[in-house]
């Protein structure tokens, strides 16, 4: 089995991963980097963001806003000191990525434009048209171009963390092109491996969000945090969940029933703003939860549009007119078209909600360190506290950036101080790993990965939905274990070695697998309805007393996750009602 | 190693394989049509240089049959490359100048330039005719 | 009532049973509202397992969908069965690139040639580490130490950077199965990018890559590159405004023989 040396292994290249690789390559520029990505760094899920990125830039905004806006939009489940060092950290991220080349859309004075976004108090979205997240990662894997000690290792699938001495020491990953597995030897390790949205049916999320960074920190001992809050986007398209932008909204987009009215308005979000005149936190600029949440109340009303996709809401952006779409909101357009056959120039969008974020994660802080030592977390991955229970959106293409950074320079410090195990121990360890893999490759049993992913990703929808009841979700808990017991009989038909890709499913079934089981139960024992997380049997109020906490899941072989609980670091912001429209500003007023 | 990456040979005749190949292919070929009549019209001063017989067996030449389905040809074919051309030509200017002036607008001044210079030599044409 | 079906031929290779791709026939349930990816993923997960192909975001923006729909190069997840029903349709890997396995085909040579334009910022400091002879301006800055640059500015190269690297343009190109060393249709986009770009000094640094002879030079305005980009790139425009400003560069270099001169 082959062997790569190298001092940081990072896992995972998109925004954070390749963020991480530079950080690291500055901060020591005589470190070896390995990149480690199961796809091209480009295809990485960063590309299909749209909206933007968040960095506080107008001279009536504060950092103390971004804060607010942050911790009460993930209902008070953020650890506020990581949100501090994130807020002020990640203005100077998005002016970098504009120095090393980020088409952010500008005003004519030749400075970067901002645009509104949910749940945010005042405009301090970055953008670049409504393609952020493809013009971010472009611009930093084309950067990441120009240091030679970043050595990728393009279409490699990591499937085992390598722990000795009780810290990370490399993983084991299969070179996709010829199926042969190698071991990678670092004195640190970054995870920068994204979601896991794909573990429901309807999401908006690419192909490879399969949660397989979660699963390999989770069976090493990692914990994994908060993993039932799972973010419904409001607006993406029936079907295929294809995601319309928050920028929509942003710009001023509007949401409407059947009898064509503005519902939101009953859902704690009004009074109803003019159209065209988007007002920051009020109506359509709420946060993704309770958009969410008003969409399901509306189909139970009866007032969404049915269509051959399923039902859905209209999202008129028709009042913004042909020239204003074009420059903000092209690739919405042309999607709109394509997958529905609809103009948004000329007629509304029929959206519905789709699973798009995992606010949840690998369990780590603001440092990005783990309960692994050596391995260090960043990006959706991770679950350092920063969006709690629900994310507000432009947080996401920030945080990749803010954290990837630290990721890597912390990597570097501890790799700098770390000497390597023994190799020999640390080769046989790769070598034990094998047989995993050889397991896999040989599954011989009776079972179809992908009728166990089809099951999978349907519990998921049903149970562990908008809202969520106790019965249903037990009903999920038995489900996925069920599942992970069927899947020890999986068959993979395909023997061959050269881009075995039903090898790669079922170990993406594997680790998705897993991460359903952590989100089930997780959602399960949390007894209150919190952001993201509502339920409708009886704790249907937050409860700070007994859950303003975080979950914590640990692997447990065969068997559910085990279960715990740690308290939220909370510095100087005092859960309150989370409120938005007109009640959330009437509440700014008397705390002033 | 397993990977054995399968290399497709290219067909000599590749350029038949698309419509949009083909069509690449006549309007590259437009050019040559230009140099066998350039060509002809060399020997033409060639033979003007030799004396009126020369000429007029070199006139002679011209109304053959032959010859005029070579002259329509050359025309049919000098209006193709003088339409992709210019077709292709904004796209070929500066970013910085594109951005100023709208490809139709080039376009536009290019015919227009292209129908002066013709107008200008048929009638000179004309005019020495009579 | 029988259900609809539509027919799919693809082409098929397993590099360790086969010696040579042949067309592998599957039918399936016809669904007004899929993809071709939708298609794919039906007979992988339901027809036959070993079906491999590279697909993510399903909305034409990572593009790793690239294939080959009935001779023309196309995105799968922007290919629609019902532009083609009742008809077969057949699907073939990217032309002018080694088939590794079905429909996926061998791309670092592609990755190779994008690095090689220097597809990143040159600023001046580094400009002038390059050639110190050079005198180079720096590109102002506002306040917050953002680069200054006017929407116009950003105009100028924004069609450029909208590449999502889908290599349907190399698909597209003839020259590229004549010449596998043309650097191709999006690198050299991508380079004319950063030379366009106000905050990019890094020109000279490109001229190499892009001025040689399998740069701009082998292509010859075929022009289907433009014709097949999902995104409206326009790469034969990119790489033929390089031929313009090369051929006036060399045709200076006789007037100021010193222009140039490392």
């Amino acid at each position: 089995m082959q062997i790569v040396n190298a001092d940081i292994v990072i896992v995972g290249a998109g925004g954070a991963g390749l963020r991480a690789a530079i950080a690291a390559a500055e901060k020591n520029p005589g470190l070896n980097i390995a990149l480690i990505s199961k796809v091209y760094p480009m295809r990485s899920h960063t590309v299909a963001a749209e909206g933007g990125s968040a960095g506080v830039v107008q001279a009536h905004d504060s950092l103390e806003n971004h804060f607010q806006d942050t911790v009460a939009g993930g209902d008070w489940l953020c650890d506020q000191d990581t949100v501090d060092y994130f807020v002020s950290h990640s203005t100077e991220e998005m002016i970098r990525l504009e120095n090393w080349g980020c088409p952010w859309t500008r005003k004519d004075d030749g400075n970067v434009n901002v645009r509104a976004f949910g749940g945010m108090k005042i405009e301090r979205t970055w953008f670049a048209a409504d393609k952020s997240g493809f013009h971010m990662l472009h611009t930093l894997f084309q950067t990441s171009i120009k240091y030679p000690q970043i050595k990728r290792f393009d279409e490699y699938f990591a499937t085992d963390l390598i722990i000795e001495d009780g810290r990370a020491q490399g993983v084991v990953a299969i070179e996709i092109a010829t199926g042969e597995p190698k071991t990678f030897l670092g004195c640190a390790v970054v995870f920068a491996t994204g979601g896991s949205g794909r573990v429901f049916r309807f999401n908006t999320n690419g192909a490879i969000v399969t949660g397989d960074g979660h699963a390999m920190a989770f069976r090493a001992g990692a914990a994994l945090r908060d993993m039932e809050f799972v973010q419904y986007h409001p607006t993406g398209l029936p079907g295929s969940g294809v995601l319309m932008t928050e920028g929509c909204r942003g710009e001023g987009g509007i949401l409407l029933n059947k009898h064509g009215y503005r519902y939101l308005q009953d859902y704690g979000l009004g009074p109803e703003t003019p159209v065209g005149e988007p007002k920051n936190k009020y109506m359509e600029l709420g946060p993704r939860d309770r958009l969410s949440q008003a969409f399901w109340n509306e189909q139970r009303k009866g007032n969404t549009i049915e269509t051959p996709l399923g039902d859905a809401v209209h999202l008129d952006l028709r009042h913004l007119g042909k020239e204003k779409l074009m420059e903000r909101l092209p690739l919405i357009c042309s999607l709109a078209k394509n997958y529905l056959g609809v103009d948004p120039v000329t007629d509304p969008v029929p959206v519905r909600p789709a699973v798009h974020y995992t606010m949840g994660g690998i369990r780590s802080d603001q440092t990005c360190k783990t309960d692994i030592p050596g391995l260090f977390v960043a990006g959706e991955c991770a679950s350092n506290g920063m969006h709690g229970a629900n994310r507000l959106g432009s947080n996401s293409l920030a945080e990749t950036v803010v954290f990837g950074k630290v990721a890597g320079e912390m990597a570097v410090d501890f790799a700098s101080q770390a000497t390597q195990s023994d190799e020999k121990i640390l080769a046989e360890q790769g070598r034990s790993h094998l047989s995993r893999i050889d397991a896999m490759r040989n599954a011989n049993g009776t079972e179809k990965a992908s009728h166990i992913r089809h099951e999978m990703v349907q519990t998921m929808e049903k149970t562990l939905g908008i809202y969520r009841l106790g019965e249903e979700m037990q009903e999920g808990v038995d489900k996925i274990a069920e599942l992970r017991e069927r899947f020890k009989n999986v068959k993979v038909e395909d023997k061959t070695k050269v881009y075995n890709t039903e090898l790669l499913l079922a170990f993406e079934l594997d680790s998705s697998l897993m991460v359903a089981e952590a989100m089930a139960v997780g959602a399960l024992n949390r007894k209150e309805s919190r952001g993201a997380h509502q339920r409708l049997d009886g704790f249907e109020q937050r409860d700070d007393e007994n859950f303003l906490k975080h979950t914590l899941t640990y692997f447990n072989g065969d068997k559910a996750p085990r279960l715990d609980y740690e308290a939220v670091n909370i510095t100087r912001f005092q859960p309150a009602e989370r409120v938005y429209g007109a009640a959330g500003e009437k509440q700014g007023e008397e705390k002033k | 190693m397993s990977r054995r990456p399968y290399v497709r040979p290219m067909p000599a005749n590749w350029f038949m394989s698309k419509p949009a190949y083909r069509f690449y292919m006549v309007r590259e070929a437009s050019c040559v049509f230009n140099l066998v009549y350039g060509l002809n019209l060399f020997a033409g001063l060639w033979q003007l240089t030799n004396g009126a017989e020369a000429w007029a067996g070199w006139l002679a030449l011209q109304a053959h049959p032959l010859m005029i389905v070579f002259a329509l040809a050359t025309l049919a074919m000098t209006l193709l490359h003088t339409v992709t051309f210019v077709e292709m030509a904004p796209r070929v200017m500066p970013q910085q100048i594109r951005k100023m002036i709208p490809d139709n607008t080039v376009k536009a001044a290019m015919f227009g330039g292209i129908a002066v210079v013709t107008a200008a030599i048929i009638g000179f044409t004309a005019m020495g005719a009579m | 009532m029988t259900e609809q079906t539509i027919k799919l031929e693809i082409l098929r290779y397993n590099p360790e049973a086969d010696n040579e791709p042949s067309f592998g026939t599957f039918e399936i349930p016809y669904n007004e509202a899929w993809s071709l990816l939708d298609a794919l993923e039906y007979i992988k997960d339901e027809l036959d397992s070993s079906l491999t192909y590279r697909w993510s975001c399903r909305m034409a923006v990572c593009g790793s969908c690239g294939m080959v729909v009935n001779g023309r190069p196309q995105l799968g997840c922007e290919t629609f069965l019902r532009d083609h029903y009742p008809n077969t349709i057949k699907v073939e890997p990217l032309a002018n690139f080694p088939i590794e396995k079905d429909l996926i085909v061998d791309a670092t040579g592609f990755i190779e040639k994008l690095e090689s334009v220097k597809p990143y910022i040159i600023d001046a400091v580094d400009a002038m580490k390059a050639n110190p002879a050079k005198k180079v301006k720096e590109t102002p800055k506002n306040e917050i130490g953002t680069y200054n640059q006017k929407p116009a500015e950003l105009g100028l190269f924004k069609q450029f950077s909208m590449c999502i690297n889908c290599m349907l343009c190399y698909s597209a190109c003839p020259q590229m199965g004549l010449n596998p060393m043309f650097t191709g249709p999006a690198a050299l986009a991508l380079g004319h990018r950063y030379n366009l770009d106000s905050r990019d000094h890094g020109s000279d640094e490109r001229t190499e890559v892009i001025q040689d002879k399998n740069g701009v030079w082998s292509c010859t305005f075929v022009g289907y590159c433009s014709e097949v980009c999902p995104k409206n790139v326009d790469p034969a425009a990119a790489i033929n405004q390089n031929k313009a400003q090369g051929a006036q560069d060399w045709a200076l270099s006789f007037l100021m023989p010193r222009k140039g001169e490392k």
